[in-house]
């Protein structure tokens, strides 16, 4: 037996996988219903890696140890004014995912990575312009907690910015970047919610 | 990458990205909840997919590589299509080759025995049939690297699998 043998018995080693064409119907249906078709639901998917939470209030000055409406101490804290002249406060920390245990030093990198991060001049352009056919769709829903105003959007953009950040830190020294996940808490002396009318 | 080319994507690839998963998993319905993961991932970092094709799917299998390592771990509500293409991995049985069988086993335990930086380069190129080249996007290394991975275990397969006749 020569080496493409060898090579035939791995070909063949391959185990057996179901093929039939009702699996292919049901990835198609599966890859529609993953799909996000508005903002609400690209921020269901974002949560399958973080927590972001919005609220309204007054939002304090944030200081290096903001304390968050949620009740937990910020690693990061930024203070901002959007485009439309909503002050807010936003408090960011590392966080383990719960379905996938990170190591400690994948901790260690994600929060050295959160906090080597300049939040005043983080760059949230592209992401904006990601976000931007979603926040074109997003129904205004009475009774929901997020709708597109500018300041829940460019607070939407800030967070996903610096999750792919803190993740790709996070995956650039070998670890799963899926381990780890980025709560927020974001604070606004504005309206977050679109007025709905009666 | 638009939202349009990330759906073709998916659809050209989502079935062999599933595959990937059922020659893996100790459960074949895990593999649908991988899979959900993984087109999860997509549409979550769409901005980081590449738009070349080719590269995109390379870099799906690689966002494919690092769930397996979460595989059977998950927990949380399905959503009804997940739940649907679990029912039909658990239920359909797979075309197993009867006269191959035996000897397929065999050489899958030489596989196994093989380090795992080894293994993976052997899996990907005579299961998903990747070539060398690609394998080296997928995880993050050279091809020189790969190449060299690939060579010592074939070395060692060869070895293994010489009562079946393969030189050694």
């Amino acid at each position: 037996m020569d080496d493409r043998m060898l090579t035939r018995l791995l070909d063949v080693s391959a185990p057996a996988t179901t093929d039939v064409d009702e699996v292919d119907t049901a990835v198609s249906a599966v890859a529609r219903a993953t799909r996000p078709r508005s903002t609400r639901r690209t921020l269901t998917a974002i949560a399958a890696g973080g927590a972001l939470v919005l609220a309204t209030g007054t939002a304090a000055a944030a200081g290096p140890q903001l304390l968050t409406h949620l009740g937990w101490f910020a690693e990061a804290s930024t203070t901002q004014v959007a485009s439309d002249g909503t002050q807010c406060a936003q408090g960011f920390r590392v966080a383990a995912t719960p379905e996938i245990p990170p190591s400690p030093e994948a901790l260690t990198i994600a929060r050295d990575a959160l906090l080597a991060t300049d939040l005043e001049s983080i760059d949230i352009s592209g992401v904006l312009e990601w976000l931007e056919p979603d926040v074109a769709a997003a129904e205004v829903v009475e009774g929901e907690p997020w709708s597109p105003t500018a300041a829940s959007v460019e607070g939407l953009a800030l967070y996903i910015a610096l999750s792919e950040r803190v993740r790709e830190a996070v995956a650039a020294e070998g670890f799963d970047p899926q381990s780890i996940q980025l709560d927020a808490a974001t604070e606004c002396d504005g309206p977050l919610t679109v007025p709905v009318a009666p | 990458m638009t939202p349009d080319a990330l759906e073709s994507l998916i659809r050209n690839s989502a079935r062999d990205v599933l595959r990937y998963f059922e020659r893996r998993v100790a459960q074949p319905a895990d593999a649908a909840d991988c899979l959900s993961e993984v087109l999860l991932v997509l549409w979550r970092d769409r901005s980081r997919v590449p738009d070349d094709p080719l590269e995109a799917r390379l870099w799906m299998f690689g966002i494919a590589r690092t769930t397996l390592a979460a595989a059977g771990r998950r927990s949380g509500r399905r959503s009804a299509e997940v739940e649907r293409l679990r029912a039909l991995l658990e239920a359909t049985p797979t075309d197993l080759h009867a006269d191959s069988e035996g000897l397929a086993i065999d050489v899958r335990e030489a596989i196994a025995g093989l380090p795992e930086a080894q293994r993976e380069v052997v899996q990907m190129h005579h299961w998903e049939g990747l070539p060398l080249v690609d394998i080296a996007a997928v995880v993050g290394t050279s091809p020189s690297t790969v190449r060299s991975r690939y060579a010592a275990a074939r070395a060692s397969l060869a070895q293994a699998l010489a009562p079946y006749g393969v030189d050694v």
